[in-house]
């Protein structure tokens, strides 16, 4: 059988890069960016720059064409301007609007979008402050800052395609991943003095081979539709951490994630250091 | 006590139009529309013209300054059916415009004419059965451009009202879905359809229930959610017998105490249908 047809957005991206390789391997990848050398400046070969924010979607329709699936992960902005400047995310919003539309007018099957834990990061004040304890894909998502709210949007914009609704019925499956910490230096810098810091931390780390893992499931899954028969999902992207306060249970049921790591085990060094100095005090 | 200064976008419009004259009596009224005439061509006095889709907000500061309360119930539509995602886009983006200059100008709150579009999507569900009830505290679904427009809308009211892109500053926020703001729908119920007839009745929004829910979420001191956030979300619809969306929370927020009954309203219309009904009512 020949691999599946997969189109990776963002390519020269953070969160690409992380899975970039293992895409290859499995996949017919057809890489898309603005910029083809990544954050580091390396040259990134095989990137066709294209600006996804042109209304005109003649201009990158042929790249999708022919594809099985669509993972999205480009997006506008700077790290500095993340979560004050709304009418960078109303691009982010209409970027996805224009990957949706063309993934239905092009016959694309799947869409697996990037999204982030952020789209919900309102309840982290209150699981940090003890009223909640944890967070699913299924509560209304609350976010107070314009980044998560491009999040909230984008996700809620996914529903419309995957019903199908605005285009004659044709249906748009796809699949939301909020991505949690996807980085190594989690428990960098973690204390004894502030043992809730860590705590989040370790609970949002996102391992890159449970990323791929979590990435390629929600490509090959036949079957993800919610229980109405809406071809629509939402997964928490982290590992399987012990230290967890968002749910991947329906990402389990669903399209058999089974996490590889768990970071309280990957930095137990760093984690039993702390804690025994927060040991020293306790009563 | 001089009167409370309230600004109503979209003044022309039909929903505004309403309770236009109960809010004339009631507060210091500044209208602002892109338009003068109201639907019928009538033209509404008192209008500003002026555009809230200019992202330069220097235009129309001037009107919010010194406000007490916003109406938004402004919006645009697309003029041909594939630009509809992109004004569906502009309705956001003017909604934005509201809330920022609200917050930049300390108004203190604002009261946004949402759509139960917002999650419109669950109606699917409960006129095929799998559903009973919806609540304001559902994930909003929608399935159409329209209603994400106004779940996207809602939910940067929310970001408002928790304070951070204010940098403190909360930006108190009422959305009103409204229902079905219209005295018409019995006329098209038949005993063939008793679902539609249901819908309609359900989601009746009388002009005097309208007039009170709006002042109510103007006027109520405390908004706040449970977690002391400004934010409410009321479906905009009578008292009906026949209600599926819940309005438990505007009447334990704002004490919304709504006048009208859909059932009792058009009690002769919906005895007609249902005799008609039951001569087709399989007997034992």
């Amino acid at each position: 059988m020949p691999k599946p047809k997969v189109v990776l957005t963002g390519a020269t991206g953070y969160m690409a890069g992380r899975m970039r390789s293992e895409l290859q391997d499995r996949y017919e990848l057809t890489m898309l960016d603005v910029k083809s050398t990544d954050p580091d400046g390396n040259a990134i070969p095989g990137i066709h720059e294209v600006d996804l924010l042109n209304r005109d979607r003649d201009q990158y329709r042929e790249y999708f064409r022919g594809a099985d699936a669509v993972i999205h992960s480009g997006f506008k902005g700077t790290v500095d301007s993340m979560h004050t400047d709304f009418w960078k995310e109303v691009d982010n919003v209409t970027m996805c609007f224009n990957v949706y539309q063309t993934c239905v007018e092009e016959h694309v099957r799947r869409l697996v979008m990037m999204s982030s834990n952020h789209a919900a990061d309102y309840y982290e004040r209150l699981i940090w402050s003890d009223r909640l304890t944890f967070a699913t894909p299924e509560m209304i998502p609350l976010s107070d800052n314009f980044y998560g709210w491009g999040k909230i949007s984008y996700e809620a914009l996914g529903f419309v395609f995957a019903t199908g609704q605005m285009n004659d019925g044709k249906k748009l499956e796809n699949v939301q991943i909020r991505i949690g910490a996807p980085r190594e230096s989690v428990a960098d810098g973690i204390t004894s003095s502030n043992l809730k810091s860590m705590h989040r931390n370790l609970g949002a780390y996102l391992s890159a081979r449970d990323q791929v893992q979590l990435v390629v499931k929600s490509i090959e899954t036949p079957k993800i539709e919610d229980e109405n028969g809406i071809p629509f999902q939402i997964f928490y992207g982290i590992s399987g951490n012990t230290h967890r306060f968002w749910t991947i249970e329906n990402a389990g049921r669903i399209i058999g994630y089974e996490p590889e790591d768990d970071s309280a085990i990957k930095f137990a060094d760093k984690i039993n250091e702390v804690t025994g100095d927060a040991q020293k005090n306790y009563e | 006590m001089g009167k409370l200064q309230v600004v109503v976008t979209g003044a022309s419009g039909y929903v505004a139009g309403r309770i236009l004259p109960v809010l004339r009596e009631r507060y210091d009224l500044t209208l602002l529309d892109v338009k003068t005439a109201n639907r019928e061509g009538e033209e509404v006095e008192g209008i500003q013209v002026t555009d809230l889709l200019n992202r330069d907000r220097d235009t129309y500061r001037q009107y919010f300054k010194g406000a007490d309360a916003v109406i938004h119930s402004g919006f645009t539509r697309a003029s041909k059916p594939e630009d509809q995602y992109w004004a569906e886009s502009d309705n956001v983006n003017m909604a934005h415009n509201v809330y920022q200059t609200s917050l930049e100008e300390d108004v203190r709150r604002v009261v946004v004419i949402s759509s139960n579009h917002a999650a419109d999507y669950y109606e699917q569900l409960i006129w095929s059965d799998e559903m009973e009830w919806v609540t304001p505290d559902m994930l909003p679904l929608s399935d159409n451009f329209y209603g994400w427009a106004k779940a996207a809308y809602e939910l940067l009211g929310f970001a408002y009202a928790a304070g951070k892109i204010g940098k403190g500053k909360r930006l108190e926020n009422v959305q009103l879905r409204i229902g079905g703001p219209r005295e018409t729908d019995m006329s098209r119920a038949a005993a063939t359809d008793l679902k539609r007839m249901h819908r309609g009745l359900g989601a009746y929004l009388s002009v005097r229930d309208q007039a009170q829910l709006t002042i109510k979420s103007i006027e109520t001191e405390h908004i706040e959610d449970s977690n002391g956030v400004p934010f409410q979300i009321f479906y905009g619809v009578s008292g009906n017998t026949h209600n599926f969306w819940s309005i438990a929370n505007a009447r334990r927020v704002i004490g919304y105490e709504p006048e009208d009954n859909s059932q009792v309203k058009f009690a002769k219309e919906i005895s007609e249908v249902l005799k008609k009904a039951n001569e087709s009512y399989p007997v034992e």
